[in-house]
């Protein structure tokens, strides 16, 4: 099946937990017998912006339906995540330009997990595959000061 | 009436008792005279003993006085004799002395010399060996103080060595400590300067920029 209009639009952790969640309410709704409560769990659960691709992808027999929501899960899993710590919450549309420099720059599909820490003052910590790297203004700063220690401590020595 | 016989029984008896009464009064008397006597003889003897213990006692006397005088005359002769031998004796020792020839004067004077030289030259050789075992000594005390001597600048240099290693690890763990403080005091100044001047300079799209351009310098570390 193809899931790569879904993925496409899912940029964060935040919004495939959200899909999961979503996800394993419409499978069990999709075994009660009353319409209603299938629609119902669809507009509680799916975030708004997935809902027009959701209602087009998931096949409309319901062990088609179990069995592209069951893929789309496996393939959300299997999705590369990018962990970026910033000193700001971002909006929704710096995310999905985030995403897509993301994408552009790894030349694949992958999921950014965003986590704030005001203390970073600016720029971000960037992990990813086991590495790991800071480029914040905090740590900048940090690297000046212990220069400048370096320097305080040898005129020490000096004098 | 009692019958006569009876009466001159009784009569007889009487008779009988009188006369052993009357016997026993003489031997009573008897006896008496006779301790009289023997108190007498034994009084006399007394007397008799008292008097010949006495004749004794200045028999001893007059014997002890005889003999004391003439001890005394037999030492008062001995005395008189030692005298007699006694000058005699300094008479001879004089001659005695008065003989002897120049020539053992001479005999003895060599004697004396000698004894006096063996003296000289025992005496320079004690003085000689005093030096030496003076030197001796005042070498080995010098050894021994300068041993102590070096010893003591040995120890003194290794406390001021260990003293100064500790100065200089308790001046490093101070500068050390004080540099730690005042890297934390400038980091906590410097992020509120750079807080404000962010918040106030940097605008929400720069602080995007700066996040971007993070990740393109991680692409570029091969963080990505």
């Amino acid at each position: 099946m193809e899931y790569s209009e879904v993925l496409n639009a899912i940029s964060t952790v935040f919004e495939m937990e959200q899909l999961m969640q979503a996800i394993a309410a419409l499978k069990t709704a999709m075994y009660k017998t009353e319409a209603h409560v299938y629609e119902e769990t669809f507009r509680a659960k799916v975030p708004l912006h997935l809902a027009d691709l959701m209602r087009r992808n998931i096949p409309e027999d319901r062990d088609k339906g179990v069995e592209y929501l069951e893929g789309l899960k496996e393939a959300m899993e299997g999705m590369p995540v990018v962990t970026i710590t910033m000193a700001f919450h971002p909006t929704e549309g710096f995310l999905a330009e985030l995403g897509g420099s993301l994408k552009e720059l790894m030349q694949k599909q992958v999921l950014v997990d965003i986590r704030v820490r005001r203390l970073l003052l600016g720029g971000a910590r960037v992990e990813y595959g086991g590495r790991f790297k800071d480029y914040s203004v905090r740590h900048r700063l940090t690297e000046i000061l212990d220069d400048q220690s370096g320097r305080i401590a040898a005129w020490g020595s000096d004098g | 009436m009692l019958p006569q016989y009876i009466v001159f029984g009784q009569l007889g008896l009487i008779v009988v008792v009188e006369v052993f009464t009357l016997l026993l009064a003489w031997s009573y008397f008897k006896l008496h005279r006779q301790n009289l006597e023997l108190q007498k003889k034994v009084a006399e003897l007394d007397h008799l003993l008292l008097a010949d213990e006495q004749k004794i006692l200045d028999k001893a006397r007059d014997e002890g006085k005889q003999l004391i005088v003439k001890a005394q005359g037999q030492a008062e002769k001995i005395v008189g004799d030692a005298q007699e031998f006694g000058s005699q004796s300094n008479q001879a020792l004089a001659k005695m002395l008065d003989s002897l020839s120049e020539k053992q004067v001479e005999v003895s004077n060599q004697v004396i010399g000698r004894v006096r030289d063996d003296t000289v030259t025992l005496l320079q050789e004690l003085i000689q060996n005093l030096k030496q075992h003076a030197a001796s000594e005042m070498d080995t005390f010098g050894k021994g103080l300068q041993q102590e001597f070096t010893t003591a600048r040995q120890n003194a240099q290794q406390t001021i060595d260990a003293a100064y290693g500790t100065a200089t690890a308790e001046v490093e763990a101070y500068k050390e400590k004080r540099l730690e403080q005042i890297k934390r005091q400038m980091t906590i100044l410097v992020r509120e300067i750079v807080e404000k001047v962010l918040a106030k300079s940097v605008d929400e799209r720069q602080h995007e920029q700066l996040v971007l351009q993070a990740v393109e310098e991680a692409k570029k570390d091969g963080i990505l």
